[in-house]
């Protein structure tokens, strides 16, 4: 058998042979069969029915000589239909007996026969009509029928013989096919067995060689698929256990992007309200920027109004020099008029009195406007130190307006970032949603490929549980082969 | 024998810090206080002429160290005369008030001065409490005055 050959083409060549040899003892059978039933069927439907109508034309002829011989006792017409009766069925068996063509020359004679003995019937039933006696009657009959009648008899008796060895002839032919059809048949079964046994031994041969050497690979392979099975179950173990952990993680993630995205809603908000509040800040530093400038104004106006009184204290320094000098002057004038007044002695006691009142007058004057002096020094004091602290508020105005305007400038950068961050955060916002999403995917994922990997822990034990099996099945059919191989050996 | 009791050494310790017996009241009399750099002097007002504020003063060979300058004063030149300086110290005083003395041609260049009524003590005069020395014109200007006048009449 060629050794190219797959199993399943042996396997299909062998049944293909065994059908065929089956087919062939199947023909040859039915062949045998057939034969068989022609033969049993030429006895059964010739030979058969020629004896069943022989004798049944044995018995018309029978009920037609009782019919005759009742009509010739009694003379009641009855006996005459059952003769009639028994003519019609004697003449339809002899016409079934024609029609089978088994055998002419008696059928032939028997008709004759019959015809003959019909009109010797004829004459005894027309005598009997006229009135014949019975004894005449029992003497024409048996003197004008009885040698027709037993002629008759001898060609039915004749034809029931010849049709009865017929039939044994066909039955024993019949016999005979089917003993050479058992033989023929027994005789292809034993050649079909004998290559059925030949075809299987070299298919159990090549089939042992060619199973014992895939047993020997599902073997080897079966090994080598335990083992692998064993990694991708210690694999899928540790998958099984990554997965969980990343699915942990990123249930973790999930929370954190969710708080995030909170997060990033309320930074936002926060965003949008720290805007407004720039805005109202920038407006507020708007006004208050007005307010600086006419505080400005205002202080200008003190500085102004301030050196404008510096200004006036200075005349009235001068007013006051004035009066200072005419005071000390009326002391002076009021000394020399005490002196005169010592020198005019008694006579100028009063004018001394009015010399020493216009003396203290000037005393008083001078006292007052030395006060004054003071005072007007002490205005001028806090004129200048108002001056100064204005100059110097008027100063600080002018630098708060410049870090006013600076801090309006920042504001505005303020507003301007805040803008740009409010911008950021929506978009953060945005961002952080989408991640949450993206997130909520990939946990789905993970657990879909946690799940997989699960399942995939559980099939790769299931394959190394079949490995294992498929490994005691190799064994056990490697077994079986060689048990198999070594038996016919 | 004095029994020594606390009313009694309290009684005693109070009568020596009592003041003096007043004696009778003294004779008021006028003075001009003449203020100098840092210290004041009383003049009898009697012994005054004159006060001039801030008088003209001409530069005039006066051999005295004192001698500040001439003037004129009711039709007649005066010698200015630094007080000060006469009395042994710096004068600089830029505008003096001149005192011109009674009968004697001289004026005393002070940096201030005041009338008031005091009481003369010895050679002092009391004023509100406080005692000036008495200047003594006539022999203050004893000398000088001749010479003075000499220097005036040439």
């Amino acid at each position: 058998m060629n050794r190219d050959w797959t199993l399943s083409q042996k396997l299909g060549a062998g049944f293909f042979l065994v059908v065929a040899l089956t087919v062939v003892v199947a023909m040859l059978a039915v062949r045998s069969l057939r034969s068989t039933i022609d033969a049993k069927d030429a006895v059964i439907d010739v030979d058969a029915r020629s004896l069943v109508l022989a004798q049944a034309l044995h018995a018309a002829r029978q009920s037609e000589a009782a019919a005759n011989r009742g009509y010739l006792l009694t003379g009641s017409q009855r006996y005459l239909d059952q003769r009639a009766e028994a003519k019609r069925e004697f003449t339809e068996t002899l016409e079934k007996l024609k029609r089978l063509k088994d055998n002419p020359t008696a059928i032939a004679s028997i008709e004759a026969a019959h015809t003959t003995h019909e009109q010797a019937v004829t004459k005894v039933l027309e005598q009997r009509k006229r009135g014949l006696s019975a004894d005449d009657l029992d003497e024409a009959y048996e003197s004008g029928s009885a040698k027709t009648r037993k002629d008759l008899r001898a060609a039915i008796e004749r034809m029931i013989e010849h049709e009865e060895a017929d039939l044994a002839r066909g039955a024993s032919e019949a016999t005979a096919s089917a003993d050479s059809a058992t033989r023929w048949l027994l005789t292809t079964l034993a050649l079909c067995v004998g290559l059925a046994a030949a075809l299987a031994f070299g298919l159990s041969r090549s089939l042992g060689r060619q199973i014992g050497g895939a047993i020997g690979h599902v073997q080897s392979s079966s090994a080598e698929l335990q083992a692998a099975a064993n990694q991708q179950a210690t694999g899928a173990r540790e998958q099984a256990t990554a997965m969980a952990e990343i699915t942990t993680t990123i249930q973790e993630l999930l929370l954190t992007s969710r708080q995030i995205a909170e997060s990033a809603i309320n930074v936002s908000s926060i965003a949008s309200q720290t805007l407004s509040s720039a805005q109202a800040g920038q407006d507020t530093l708007q006004g208050s920027a007005a307010s600086m400038n006419e505080i400005k104004a205002q202080v200008d106006a003190v500085v102004h109004h301030m050196l404008d009184l510096n200004q006036k204290t200075q005349r009235i320094g001068s007013v006051l020099d004035i009066v200072a000098e005419l005071s000390e002057q009326t002391n002076i004038l009021a000394i020399n008029a005490s002196i005169e007044a010592v020198g005019a002695g008694e006579a100028g006691s009063r004018f001394r009195v009015v010399a020493d009142e216009i003396r203290k007058l000037a005393d008083r004057v001078s006292g007052s406007a030395k006060e004054i002096r003071g005072l007007i020094e002490e205005v001028r004091g806090a004129v200048n130190a108002t001056v100064m602290v204005t100059e110097t508020g008027s100063k600080s105005v002018e630098a708060g307006s410049r870090q006013f305007e600076e801090v309006a400038a920042a504001f505005a950068a303020i507003r301007n970032l805040v803008k740009t961050t409010t911008d950021a955060a929506k978009e953060i916002e945005l961002s952080t949603k989408q991640q949450s999403t993206a997130v909520e995917q990939v946990n789905t994922a993970i657990s879909s490929v946690a799940q997989a990997s699960k399942e995939s822990e559980i099939s790769s034990g299931q394959t190394l549980q079949t490995a294992r099996e498929l490994t005691t099945l190799a064994t056990n059919l490697g077994r079986i082969v060689k048990r198999t191989e070594s038996s016919p050996a | 024998m004095r029994t020594l009791d606390l009313e009694t050494l309290r009684a005693d310790f109070d009568h020596s810090f009592a003041e003096p017996p007043r004696l009778s009241p003294a004779r008021q009399t006028e003075f001009l206080f003449v203020n100098l750099e840092g210290t004041s002097r009383a003049i009898r007002a009697e012994d005054v002429e004159s006060v001039l504020r801030h008088p003209k003063l001409r530069s005039a060979p006066i051999i005295h160290p004192a001698g500040a300058g001439l003037f004129t004063h009711r039709g007649k030149v005066c010698v200015a005369l630094s007080l000060a300086k006469l009395l042994g110290g710096e004068d600089e005083c830029s505008r003096p008030v001149a005192v011109v003395c009674k009968g004697t041609g001289i004026a005393l260049l002070v940096t201030s001065l005041r009338h008031a009524e005091a009481t003369l003590e010895r050679n002092l005069v009391r004023l509100d409490g406080q005692l000036f020395e008495l200047l003594e014109t006539d022999r203050l200007l004893e000398g000088f005055e001749a010479r003075a006048r000499q220097a005036s009449n040439q």
